[in-house]
C-alpha cells in the first residue's frame, strides 16, 4: 500500500519550521502536494497569492523531476520545507537516483544551463521546468549528489534581502510571519 | 490524480473562418497530460487547413511545464496547417507561468472570447 508520511517541527519563532513529506513516486499524489504547498504558503507566510502559486509550481516541478528522472517505480522521494521567519523559505527535494539512467548533479546543471540558452523554438515537450520556472522564481538553486545515490535539489527564496530589490527575478514576496 | 475536463466545439459565429474552441476545466499536470495531449493531436490532425484553435482557460486552475511543452507543440502543428492558436481568459496564475517560460512570445493571449474570435 502506498502511503504519504510526514513530520512537522515547529519551535519558537526564531527557529526554522521544518516539514518533511515522503512521497511515493507516482504523479497521482502531486495534486495533494500542490494543495499542501499552497496552504502552507498562504497560512504560514505573508506572500501574495501570486507567490503562493509560484511556489506551488516550483515544488511541483522539482518533485516531478525527482520522480521521473531520479527514481524507480515503487520508490519514494523526500520533500522538506524550511521556513525561517523574516529570512527565507527553502524547499529541498531528494531522490534515490534512477536505477538505469542515474544522473549526476553536474549533468543536471549542464542540461539546465543549456536549456536556459535555447531558443524557444528548439524546445521539445520537456526542459522548461528547472531552467525557467524553478530558476526564475527562486533566489538560490543548489543541486548536489547524495552520498547514497540520487540527487538533492535545494531552492531558497530570501526575504528582506537588499539584493532582492535589484534582482531581475521578481518582486518582493513580503515577509514570512510564522 | 488531478481532474481535467475538456470540450471541443466548432465556432459557427463567422462562416468566413474555421475556428475550434477547446474549453478546459481543472488541472493539467504530470498525472493526466499524457492522456489529454493525444486527444488534441487527433483534433489537430482531423482539422481542415487554416483552422484556428481558441483554448478557453477560464476554468483551468493549474498547468505544469510538461503541459506547456505540449501547448508549444500544438502551436507548431496548428500553425504548420495555416491556423492560429489563441489562449483566452487565462487566470493570472496561469498567465504568470506561461510568461515565465516565454510562451507569451509564441502564443497570443486574450482577456475575452470576443478578442480571441477577432484574432482567430
Amino acid at each position: 500500500m502506498e502511503t504519504i508520511s510526514g513530520s512537522i517541527n515547529q519551535n519558537n519563532s526564531d527557529k526554522p519550521v521544518e516539514i518533511k513529506i515522503e512521497l511515493p513516486t507516482n504523479a497521482y499524489f502531486m495534486s495533494g502536494i500542490r494543495d499542501f504547498t499552497l496552504s502552507l504558503i498562504e497560512n504560514m507566510t505573508d506572500f501574495s497569492s501570486q507567490w503562493a502559486y509560484r511556489f506551488q509550481s516550483v515544488v511541483d516541478e522539482l518533485a516531478n523531476n525527482a520522480i521521473e528522472h531520479g527514481s524507480s517505480a515503487n520508490d519514494k522521494i523526500l520533500v522538506t520545507f524550511f521556513a525561517i521567519a523574516n529570512k527565507e523559505i527553502k524547499i529541498v527535494v531528494e531522490d534515490h537516483g534512477h536505477p538505469e539512467k542515474p544522473m549526476k548533479a553536474e549533468q543536471v546543471m549542464a542540461q539546465m544551463e543549456k536549456n536556459k540558452n535555447k531558443d524557444k523554438s528548439e524546445f521539445s515537450i520537456r526542459g522548461r521546468g528547472l531552467a525557467f520556472i524553478v530558476d526564475k522564481w527562486t533566489d538560490k538553486l543548489e543541486i548536489t549528489d547524495r552520498p547514497s545515490g540520487g540527487l538533492r535539489i535545494a531552492v531558497t527564496k530570501y526575504l528582506n534581502d537588499e539584493n532582492f530589490k535589484t534582482s531581475d527575478r521578481s518582486d518582493d514576496p513580503k515577509n514570512i510571519i510564522i | 490524480m488531478a481532474d481535467i475536463k475538456y470540450s471541443i466545439s466548432d465556432l459557427v459565429d463567422d462562416p468566413s473562418k474555421s475556428i475550434k474552441v477547446v474549453i478546459l476545466a481543472g488541472q493539467l499536470d504530470e498525472s493526466n497530460v499524457d492522456q489529454f495531449a493525444p486527444k488534441m493531436y487527433e483534433m489537430i490532425q482531423a482539422m481542415a487547413a487554416k483552422t484556428s484553435v481558441i483554448f478557453d482557460f477560464q476554468q483551468l486552475t493549474y498547468l505544469n511545464s510538461k503541459s506547456i511543452g505540449y501547448f508549444a507543440d500544438f502551436y507548431n502543428q496548428i500553425t504548420a496547417k495555416g491556423g492560429k492558436i489563441i489562449i483566452a481568459k487565462a487566470p493570472s496564475n496561469i498567465k504568470d507561468i506561461l510568461n515565465v517560460v516565454g510562451m507569451d512570445q509564441m502564443i497570443s493571449m486574450t482577456q475575452t472570447m470576443q478578442e480571441a474570435k477577432l484574432m482567430a
